[in-house]
């Protein structure tokens, strides 16, 4: 807030229109007040306060109206006491007016009749006028809040013992207000409560919940068992099939292998043996039987007398070769000579002969097949037809059977030699290692069979239990959804919480910094008696410290400029607080702000009015010093006359005026009259008179 | 200053800004407190509701 005038009409000491214009171009100016006791120094900061903030009650608004007005008033006669001002917010120029009516009575004070406000808010386009005191107050109160007001338009020794000695409820509201603690505190209050009742809803469907999540938590782990028997299973088929595979193939090397087996061929050749016996059996048999026939047939030959037949038989048989030389050439010699020897009864009794003939009959039994011996046989029975038709059967009958059955006999004796040509006494091993095999891989596939029917009766089971609880979920399916969101919502409140906390620590402790280090650097520039500016991190309020002790008794002049020191640090603090937060939440600028200073040399040494007076000056904006003329002499005047950018006096009328105080106040080489005393009665009041320099 | 801003995200940042903006920065006239929790409980169900709604999203 830069004021760039203020009028004052009937209100306090200031009787009529006063005008005080303040300088607002430039970069930093100081405007200077010289004023008596009771001339307006403490009353020109209290009409700001009424125009900023308004009154009180309605007693304080009578008590503003200036005496002198009233007095001059007729009885009743409405007294208007207003304060008016124009300044700027940034680039933003208001204009604020506060009036107070009364209307005189009998007897003071006079009878309260209304307040008005009006701020006027003058934009590039058009003004924006409001009227409405509680909108002009939450307006003024963003401009500059009430509880600043005191750190900018103070009295000197009032503010140092309110901050130094007894830092009072005032002071605290107005650091809590620049460091926007109360705003803070609200935010992280509303966070927290937003997460308290985040947190009672979902509490309240907790129960819900909790059988949510039990069910879920069964729901996750039995589809998770469902997808390891479901993969078992696959595994175990894909094993069955590979099993059943190797068994079959097993199987089949088993009974190649066992085919061609020692035990296969010897059983196989024993069937084949048996087979040739009967064959042998049966041969033999027939031979017998043609043995008979041929002896028969040849004893018929003899017994009939066919001996012609019968040698030329022999004879044939002879040439032929189908007697055997040894044997038969005798036994032909004396057929052939003899020939009725072994005729007759002769032939029975005679065992040699018989045997012989025996003998002759066997070695003939070839013979006999041949065809030429079967013709001349043919013919030696045309003589007895009948028994030789019989034998002649019988041999032909027995021949061609003898031939079949020999025929047979060759062929099992050959697939013999064959089989016992397959023989192998390893191939019997092999076949046990294949048989161990095979029934080692059955076994195994008879267990993956197994393994496989008892997971398909865990699988049915857990998809049974997984039904059952997708129905039993499906029922609560909204209560946790919310649930989990209130949580989640529950925990985004917290951490936002957590995060202001951290925020405002963070802003307190930047802020404590650049308080301490600013207040620190204008009180050094001041004070060099070893004693420092110090801020408390708890209050953020201002103290001296000497030699590290706190509370160090000082005297006016530190504690002033400590105070200076301070405001200016604090008023700088305002800015940089405002330039911090408004990189983040667009906080409404806060512009330069006008000091005004009364009675801040009162209590100083002369050698601290020097250097304050050295040192305050372009520090700040927008200065106004109220100074008594008692202060106003030596160090005062010589190191802030330079400075002074203009310069008004509080002219004090009056019927009395102490005598202690002067008059008359020099200014450069001027003289400057500060009161004069009115011959008629007259109520005490102030005119403001501008002193030129 | 506000190195702890920078931890989280950006929308989450977003929201936080928007809270302390409500909070500090109202004009003419301040919520009352059950207007600030119920303001700050509807954003944070926005928010916590667009998270969702991103993460079904992906």
């Amino acid at each position: 807030m830069v004021i760039q005038q203020i009028a004052l009409s009937n209100i306090y000491t200031f009787h009529k229109t006063q005008t005080l214009t303040l300088p607002t171009t430039k970069e930093s100016s100081l405007v200077l007040v010289l004023a008596r006791n009771s001339a307006g120094k403490t009353s020109l900061i209290r009409a700001l306060r009424f125009l900023f903030y308004g009154m009180d009650s309605e007693k304080e608004a009578e008590r503003c109206v200036n005496r002198e007005a009233v007095r001059q008033a007729k009885k009743g006669e409405f007294i208007t006491a207003t304060v008016a001002a124009g300044f700027y917010v940034g680039a933003r120029k208001y204009s604020l007016k506060r009036t107070v009516r009364v209307q005189k009575t009998d007897a003071p004070p006079p009878k309260f009749f209304e307040t008005k406000v009006e701020l006027v808010s003058h934009g590039k386009s058009r003004d924006v006028r409001q009227v409405d005191p509680d909108i002009v107050l939450g307006q003024m109160q963003e401009i500059l809040p009430k509880s600043l007001f005191d750190f900018f338009f103070f009295k000197g020794e009032e503010l140092a013992h309110r901050l130094l000695e007894i830092p009072d409820a005032n002071i605290s509201a107005g650091l809590a207000e620049v460091l926007c603690r109360g705003k803070w505190k609200s935010a992280i209050e509303s966070l927290a409560s937003a997460a308290r009742s985040f947190s009672r809803e979902a509490a309240d469907v907790k129960g819900q919940s909790d059988q949510y999540q039990v069910l879920s938590e069964r729901r996750d782990d039995l589809i998770k068992q469902e997808d390891k028997c479901k993969v078992r299973l696959r595994t175990l088929e894909e094993q069955e099939v590979a099993q059943r595979k190797q068994y079959e193939k097993l199987d089949d090397e088993y009974i190649s292998a066992s085919k061609s087996s020692g035990a296969h061929l010897r059983e196989k050749r024993a069937t084949k043996k048996q087979e040739a016996t009967t064959l042998n059996r049966f041969i033999d048999a027939q031979y017998a039987q043609r043995k008979e026939s041929l002896g028969r047939s040849a004893g018929i030959y003899f017994l009939e007398g066919a001996f012609e037949p019968a040698q030329k038989a022999l004879a044939l048989m002879n040439k032929k070769g189908l007697l055997p030389p040894e044997v038969s050439q005798p036994l032909v010699d004396r057929l052939l000579s003899e020939g009725k020897c072994i005729c007759g009864t002769d032939l029975v009794a005679d065992q040699k002969a018989r045997a012989r003939i025996e003998a002759f009959q066997k070695d003939s039994i070839e013979a006999a097949l041949s065809h030429d011996l079967y013709v001349l046989l043919s013919r030696a029975s045309n003589a007895f037809p009948r028994k030789r038709k019989e034998a002649i059967a019988a041999i032909v009958a027995g021949a061609g059977r003898i031939d079949s059955e020999q025929e047979r006999l060759a062929q099992v004796e050959a697939e013999i030699k064959a089989i016992e040509d397959q023989y192998d006494e390893k191939a019997e091993d092999q076949v046990k290692a294949i048989k161990l095999r095979r029934d080692q891989a059955r076994k195994e596939l008879e267990q993956t069979l197994s393994d496989k029917a008892n997971t398909a009766g865990q699988l049915r089971i857990i998809q049974s239990d997984l039904q059952q609880v997708t129905r039993e979920l499906n029922g609560i399916d909204h209560v946790p959804e919310s649930a989990r969101g209130l949580r989640e919502c529950e925990q985004v409140a917290t951490v936002l919480r957590a995060q202001a906390e951290q925020c405002e620590l963070e802003l307190q402790n930047s802020f404590r910094k650049f308080l301490q280090e600013h207040t620190a650097q204008l009180y050094s520039e001041v004070v060099v008696d070893g004693s420092e500016a110090y801020i408390d991190p708890e209050t953020l309020l201002p103290t001296i410290r000497w030699a590290g002790v706190r509370g160090y008794k000082a005297g006016g002049g530190q504690q002033q400029t400590l105070v200076l020191a301070y405001i200016a640090a604090l008023s700088q603090l305002r800015k940089h607080i405002n330039s911090e937060m408004r990189k983040h939440f667009y906080l409404n600028e806060v512009s330069e702000q006008c000091f005004v200073m009364d009675s801040i040399f009162g209590a100083m040494e002369p050698v601290y009015q020097a250097r304050v007076c050295a040192a305050i000056p372009g520090k700040m904006k927008q200065l106004l010093i109220l100074v008594a003329p008692q202060q106003w002499e030596g160090a005062v005047a010589a190191g802030l006359l330079r400075h002074v950018d203009k310069a008004y006096v509080f002219h004090l009328h009056t019927n009395k005026i102490d005598d202690d105080e002067a008059v008359t106040v020099s200014v450069g080489k001027k003289k400057v009259r500060l009161a004069t005393i009115e011959k008629e009665k007259i109520e005490t009041h102030t005119v403001i008179e501008t002193v030129e320099l | 200053m506000f190195e702890s801003l920078a931890k989280e995200t950006e929308k989450f940042q977003e929201l936080f800004k928007k809270i302390m903006k409500y909070h500090i920065d109202w004009v003419p006239e301040p919520p009352t407190a059950k207007a600030r929790v119920k303001q700050v409980r509807e954003w944070i169900e926005e928010f916590v509701a667009s998270k969702t709604e991103n993460t079904r999203g992906e």
